[in-house]
């Protein structure tokens, strides 16, 4: 400062009014930046107001990034995370010693498979992956006898409880096992979530199919999703 | 004259049995029908039944076991919903009301037929006969190709 405002009224103090609006310019950017950063953080003012209907009720616009995935699959081939990228994969959860909910399962997912467009399996071709929540019974080649009868580029992946622990937990899928009726330590039934998974082909967590599971349902929000999906 | 009276007497209890017990003369039992397993990877230990159980008669019946040729065990069982899982309750007693059908299809109701004698294929047929307490009745059900159709998606009846 090289003057005081006061002694000098009629000579407007450029410099001080330049620092003063200066410090109030800071002053409100900072204001506006602390206000505004959670949002652009999360990328909401762009992307979720503009989620078509077609696939708000599935697709998960802060996709999960999935990490400590270890499986083997029916081929006896490890499975790990690193196989999810560059291709969508559905993932749909069972078990073989399951007689009603598990094949109908399948059996719509193999309606999937045939009823999806041409642009929606283009290459790279979605990867539609039969995760056992059985691994004590499912060995891998039970899991490929079972899982190709239904559609021969079906995949079969299994994994042991602490592995299978880790993917469930991070895609929101349930399972548990309750006693059968006899002494049989084989003897037991296996609950679990009937919801398909969607995953993109940047390794993420990115939609749900929740039970009824619609074949045409299905097919068209994936289709949608397809089209919207930034990096397809 | 005494003789006429009992006679009398004899006609009119002989009518009134004849008019109640033909619900117990007659044949009264479970009308099954359409029973089918869809075919499975030859490889299941497990496969499911279905079919039609039509009760046509006044009274309920209740099936409280069920046997079949081509398997070691068979179980009734209820896929449900419950905290988000699906999961089979068994059932060891089916209650078919009176007048009524209970229908046994994918997503509900369903015989779980375990352990096969043999894989079976396409086209193949086992016995299933359901103990009631009326007797038992025996049926026919074919192992069938399976696909999805999704109207079958929507139950109405549950």
């Amino acid at each position: 400062m090289n003057s005081a405002p006061d002694k000098q009224p009629n000579t407007p103090n450029l410099p001080i009014i330049m620092i003063i609006t200066g410090i109030v310019a800071m002053i409100l950017g900072f204001v506006l930046w602390s206000y505004l950063k959670p949002y652009l953080e999360q990328g909401e003012l762009t992307v979720e107001e503009s989620l078509p209907k077609e696939i708000a009720s599935a697709y998960i616009p802060k996709g999960r990034p999935l990490a400590g995935i270890r499986f083997t699959d029916h081929n006896k081939q490890p499975f790990t995370e690193k196989r999810f990228k560059g291709k969508w994969s559905f993932l749909f959860f069972g078990f073989t010693n399951c007689p009603d909910v598990c094949p109908t399962t399948l059996l719509v997912m193999k309606a999937v498979w045939a009823r999806m467009p041409a642009s929606a399996k283009q290459a790279p071709e979605p990867q539609m992956l039969f995760v056992s929540v059985d691994p004590d019974r499912d060995t891998p080649e039970i899991l490929k006898s079972y899982t190709t009868y239904y559609h021969p580029e079906f995949l079969g992946v299994t994994a042991e409880h602490k592995f299978l622990d880790i993917l469930t937990t991070q895609v929101g899928a349930l399972y548990g096992y309750e006693d059968g009726e006899t002494n049989n330590d084989n003897d037991y039934i296996v609950n679990h979530s009937g919801q398909v998974v969607l995953i993109d082909p940047q390794g993420n967590f990115r939609a749900v199919f929740s039970p009824p599971l619609i074949v045409d349902n299905i097919v068209k929000t994936f289709t949608a999703i397809r089209e919207y999906h930034p990096g397809k | 004259m005494l003789m006429k009276k009992f006679c009398l007497y004899l006609l009119s209890i002989v009518s009134v049995i004849s008019v109640l017990s033909p619900p117990v003369i007659a044949k009264e039992a479970l009308e099954i029908r359409d029973a089918w397993i869809p075919l499975a990877p030859p490889v299941v230990k497990v496969m499911a039944g279905y079919l039609t159980i039509h009760n046509p008669t006044s009274t309920a019946i209740v099936i409280d076991k069920v046997t079949s040729t081509g398997f070691e065990t068979v179980e009734m069982h209820e896929t449900i919903e419950k905290d988000g899982m699906a999961r089979m309750v068994k059932k060891n007693k089916m209650t078919v009301p009176a007048k009524s059908d209970v229908i046994f299809k994918r997503g509900g109701l369903h015989l779980m037929l375990i352990n096969p004698k043999q894989s079976l294929k396409k086209g193949e047929k086992v016995t299933l006969s359901f103990s009631t307490n009326t007797g038992v009745v025996s049926v026919s059900a074919e192992v069938k190709e399976a696909a999805i159709e999704d109207h079958s998606h929507h139950h109405h009846n549950h």
